[in-house]
């Protein structure tokens, strides 16, 4: 049987919007493990992934070892899922990895979540097992992707295990669909290729006409528009006079209100687009918005134009909200009057 | 700020938001009751707008327009031109590439310029009610 340890962690992590005051390029890499946490079509990579995985006859255990300065978010609802939440990532997975030999799981699948991936696992386990070596690391036509088949037995527990992986030699060439989701631009064609079906990055929700998907909780107003392809998340309200169109997805706990137009954009989890705007080619976070035309990422200010929503769906998000929840709760707490008889 | 011939041209601040708005809109009331004012705001130096700022921009566009004049928006930054489209606004108000074709845009003949006379269709109409009264 197969073992698997799913890695997340925050390293190399560029700036994120929440980290950057003013405007900045979105032409550089975004942080790697980040965007895999973001939901996107009602699910974020990561969950994906380890759903996937968990969902493999041939895989007996997967473990997720998670960096514990990443926000929290939902990875998975699997209860044989044991998530690991540590900040030396790399250490807890090298003792998952003797943990996974000890059970007599070989090989096992290490995962860094980053790119989405479809791979035919049972096709890379027996090149690994053909071509012998204690490493198999899978590429694609841009090279090595964070993934590896790993022989428990043949490689060695002492070593360091980040330094073994990179040092693979056997190289597996992945035939399926892959995004390396390191840009926006990337999250925005994983996007289009799923609402169009190109790949298996299915909207999570109940398609209601062709080419429309919603969630559960999702309200749409009378006279708001969607037009297919595009996807309405999870307690998503659409107001009246509303048009989202061109493979647009509003994720969980969004807010489009009157009269705003939507078009092949991303308006993330838990994100206000106020009224009677034109969001076109972007992709709205919080108080950020990545325009991919312009190439230009600014922080807007202003809550009427854009704003975080309150309440959980940061946290499902996989996004650090902008604002310090516990001092502001501090601050609340310290403005209240004293109650009772003075 | 700097004034070419008739038209003047006006660097918007880095930061176009509520604090900023009031002196701008201050500093170019004069020039914009002036008679036909025409004005380039020069937008490079444009990094963040808010409503306010968006509300300033249309403020001295109707004052413009009221007084038989113009104003136009030149070197519009992306963080500018996002937000402008982001809130409509970018299709009501002229932009050019540079302060300097925007100065030059305001040399083109303009409708005012011509000299008032008869439309050219009034023969038609004469022609037209002529066959009326006969038929």
């Amino acid at each position: 049987m197969t073992g698997a340890i799913v890695i997340a962690e925050v390293e190399n992590r560029e700036k994120w919007p929440s980290e950057t005051p003013g405007s900045t390029s979105v032409n550089g890499r975004t942080q790697l493990g980040c965007l895999a946490g973001v939901e996107l079509l009602g699910m974020s990579v990561s969950a994906r992934l380890i759903q996937t995985l968990a969902g493999t006859k041939t895989i007996a255990d997967v473990s997720v070892v998670r960096d514990r300065r990443l926000p929290v978010f939902d990875l998975t609802h699997d209860p044989d899922v044991v998530i690991h939440a540590t900040s030396d990532v790399w250490g807890v997975a090298r003792d998952q990895l003797r943990d996974q030999r000890h059970r007599g799981l070989d090989p096992v699948l290490i995962i860094r979540a980053g790119a989405y991936t479809e791979c035919d696992l049972d096709d890379l386990v027996r090149f690994h097992y053909r071509g012998g070596e204690a490493v198999t690391c899978v590429c694609d036509d841009q090279g090595a992707l964070d993934f590896w088949v790993v022989n428990p037995h043949i490689a060695s527990g002492d070593d360091d295990l980040r330094t073994m992986l990179e040092n693979a030699e056997a190289c597996y060439r992945i035939q399926g669909y892959v995004n390396r989701l390191d840009s926006w631009w990337e999250l925005r064609r994983l996007v289009i290729d799923g609402l169009t079906l190109r790949c298996l990055f299915w909207p999570q929700g109940r398609e209601v006409r062709p080419g429309v998907w919603m969630a559960e909780g999702a309200q749409l107003e009378r006279g708001a528009r969607i037009v297919a392809p595009g996807f309405i998340g999870r307690d998503v309200t659409i107001s009246d006079q509303c048009l989202i169109t061109r493979c647009t997805n509003v994720e969980n706990g969004s807010h489009v209100d009157y009269g705003t137009v939507v078009e092949d954009s991303s308006v993330l989890a838990g994100t206000y687009i106020g009224i009677g705007l034109d969001l076109s080619h972007s992709v709205a976070h919080g108080t950020h918005l990545a325009h991919l035309d312009h190439d230009v990422m600014l922080e807007i200010t202003d809550p009427m134009v854009v704003r975080p929503m309150r309440g959980k769906h940061w946290r499902v998000a996989g996004i650090s909200p902008p604002w310090p929840i516990g001092n502001q709760r501090k601050s609340r707490a310290g403005n209240r009057k004293p109650s009772g008889n003075t | 700020m700097w004034s070419s011939g008739p038209v003047v041209v006006m660097q918007v601040p880095e930061h176009f938001t509520r604090r900023k708005t009031h002196d701008f809109v201050q500093e170019l009331r004069g020039f914009i009751e002036s008679k036909r004012p025409r004005i380039v705001l020069d937008c490079s130096q444009v990094r963040a707008i808010d409503s306010a700022g968006v509300q300033a921009l249309l403020h001295c566009l109707e004052e413009t327009l009221k007084r038989d004049g113009d104003l136009k928006l030149a070197s519009l930054s992306a963080e500018a031109e996002v937000i402008l489209e982001l809130t409509r606004v970018a299709r009501i108000f002229e932009t050019f590439s540079t302060s300097d074709e925007a100065v030059r845009s305001f040399d083109a003949i303009s409708p005012a310029d011509f000299p008032h006379q008869a439309p050219t269709y009034r023969a038609a109409f004469e022609t037209l009610r002529a066959l009326k009264e006969t038929s």
